[in-house]
């Protein structure tokens, strides 16, 4: 970092830390006995200043700051192989440095004060600690500008999955991560960045945009080694062929991520690997291995619910009503109905069961106009090839014609 | 008079200091209920709320935490 950079590096730091606490300029100025002109000039980087003023200025508003540079240097270090171990799911390693990150008492008020709170601003956004995100979040914007690109991209990748996870804001989070991706083009953040913009155009059946971005996570990822990473990138193809439809390639895709998986030792993406083949299966109606694959994590502990809801559905479908009964109690009493909303899936698999085809129906529909206001193109597919086939069966020609010009709009929106 | 302007003070303090009660989690509205015999009991009921109140998330695919 040359002087230039330095000067404008600590006058936004000092910047920064004054608006925080509420300082006004004019109260800062009387404080120190500096002119308001003087400190504005060096908080915007137009002054150069001794250490012995800055630290002046720093003790008025009571923080003793830390003017060794090769604790940036430390930190940065740091926070780079932390950003690597994000990237690559090392979560031991993760987990150690963004505590040592967020915890040093001599590192936050020195010339790393910026990194030190986009590793805070990380910490609230994976639940490590329980900062306030507003108030990291506006840190961050404030000092934007004097992030280096990497880091500048970490950060706004962060804000993007912050935004769609928690907030469901899609539109918001996609602008987001294609400004990350500016930042920083082909580095390993991209590689995550591209899986979650595949992630979210998939949300909007755009299946054509999405295979591009994880085509291209998986090349950067697999070109920085992240395979483990990779891995989540393996699982959105899967499913990104499941929602097509294209049964033989999803299964084996799904296979290969799953035996991939063994290999890492990674338990989690073994199971959704294989709870994926069960679902797709059900609705790409392959029964037989729906029940194969939901029988093999029931036996394995797993993902108990939603294998019953498969089964259930399934031997419905295959008109076993003893079994689809079976299962059905099975999904009622592995539900607790006090911590969980009942899914609408649920009560169509009991109306059929009961044979109360108006209900089931209806309760079709309703779940569709719930999924207009809020759901992912996908879910909407899904129920109205349902709405579809019922009205097929019934003959309700009129209403089911409403229900296939619905179904255009969305796959011609995205095709 | 006075009885009454006190009355509306103290309705008035009352209702400043009760908390406002935060927004209920998006709770089930439209019960479907069974018989013993696990045959529905409440269709027509179910059918009518319906109509007027929308229902929830569907199962659906499993992908790696982005959190993570």
């Amino acid at each position: 970092m040359n002087d230039l950079d330095r000067q404008l590096y600590v006058g936004t730091i000092l910047k920064t830390i004054r608006k925080n606490k509420g300082i006004t300029l004019s109260d800062l100025s009387k404080k120190c006995n500096l002119s308001i002109q003087y400190i504005s000039d060096i908080e915007n980087g137009n002054k150069s200043s001794k250490s012995e003023t800055l630290d002046m200025i720093f003790r008025s508003m009571n923080i003793l700051f830390n003017f060794d540079v090769e604790v940036e240097k430390q930190v940065t270090h740091l926070f780079n192989r932390m950003v690597h171990a994000h990237i690559c799911l090392n979560i031991k390693e993760r987990t150690e440095l963004i505590e040592k990150l967020t915890s040093h008492p001599d590192w936050e008020f020195s010339y790393a004060y910026p990194i030190i709170q986009l590793a805070k601003y990380m910490a609230t956004i994976i639940n490590f600690r329980d900062y306030t995100y507003d108030y990291q979040n506006n840190l961050c914007e404030q000092m934007f500008y004097i992030f280096s690109n990497s880091q500048k991209s970490f950060y706004l990748l962060l804000k993007g999955i912050y935004l769609y996870v928690d907030l469901k804001h899609y539109k918001k989070a996609k602008e987001e991560l294609f400004r990350s991706i500016s930042y920083s083009p082909d580095g390993i953040i991209a590689g995550f960045t591209y899986n979650q913009l595949g992630i979210l155009e998939r949300y909007d059946c755009n299946y054509y945009l999405a295979m591009i971005y994880q085509n291209k996570a998986k090349e950067i990822l697999l070109k920085n080694n992240c395979f483990i990473r990779n891995l989540s990138v393996e699982i959105s193809i899967g499913i990104l062929l499941g929602e097509q439809k294209y049964y033989k390639e999803m299964k084996e895709q799904f296979l290969r991520t799953y035996e991939s998986a063994c290999i890492l030792n990674d338990k989690e993406t073994q199971l959704n690997a294989l709870y994926n083949i069960a679902f797709f299966a059900m609705y790409c109606k392959e029964y037989e291995d729906a029940i194969d694959y939901a029988n093999k994590l029931i036996k394995m502990n797993c993902y108990l619910k939603d294998c019953y809801y498969i089964l259930a559905w399934v031997y419905v479908e295959k008109d076993d009503r003893i079994n689809a009964g079976k299962y059905y109690r099975s999904l009622e009493k592995a539900n607790k109905h006090d911590d969980y909303i009942i899914d609408c899936y649920e009560k169509c698999l009991k109306a059929r069961i009961n044979n109360k085809d108006k209900t089931y129906y209806k309760t079709l529909v309703d779940l569709y106009k719930k999924l207009n206001k809020k759901g992912y193109s996908f879910d909407k597919v899904m129920v109205l090839e349902y709405i579809i086939e019922y009205c097929d069966h019934h003959e309700l020609f009129e209403e089911g014609y409403g229900y296939q010009k619905e179904l255009l709009k969305i796959l011609q929106k995205n095709h | 008079m006075k009885k009454l302007l006190t009355l509306l003070t103290a309705c008035a303090f009352v209702f400043a200091l009760t908390p406002v009660k935060a927004q209920e989690p998006e709770t089930e509205v439209c019960v479907l209920e069974y018989n013993e015999d696990g045959t529905i009991k409440n269709e027509e009921e179910y059918l009518k709320c319906l109509e007027e109140h929308s229902q929830v998330v569907p199962y659906g695919s499993k992908e790696n935490d982005p959190k993570k």
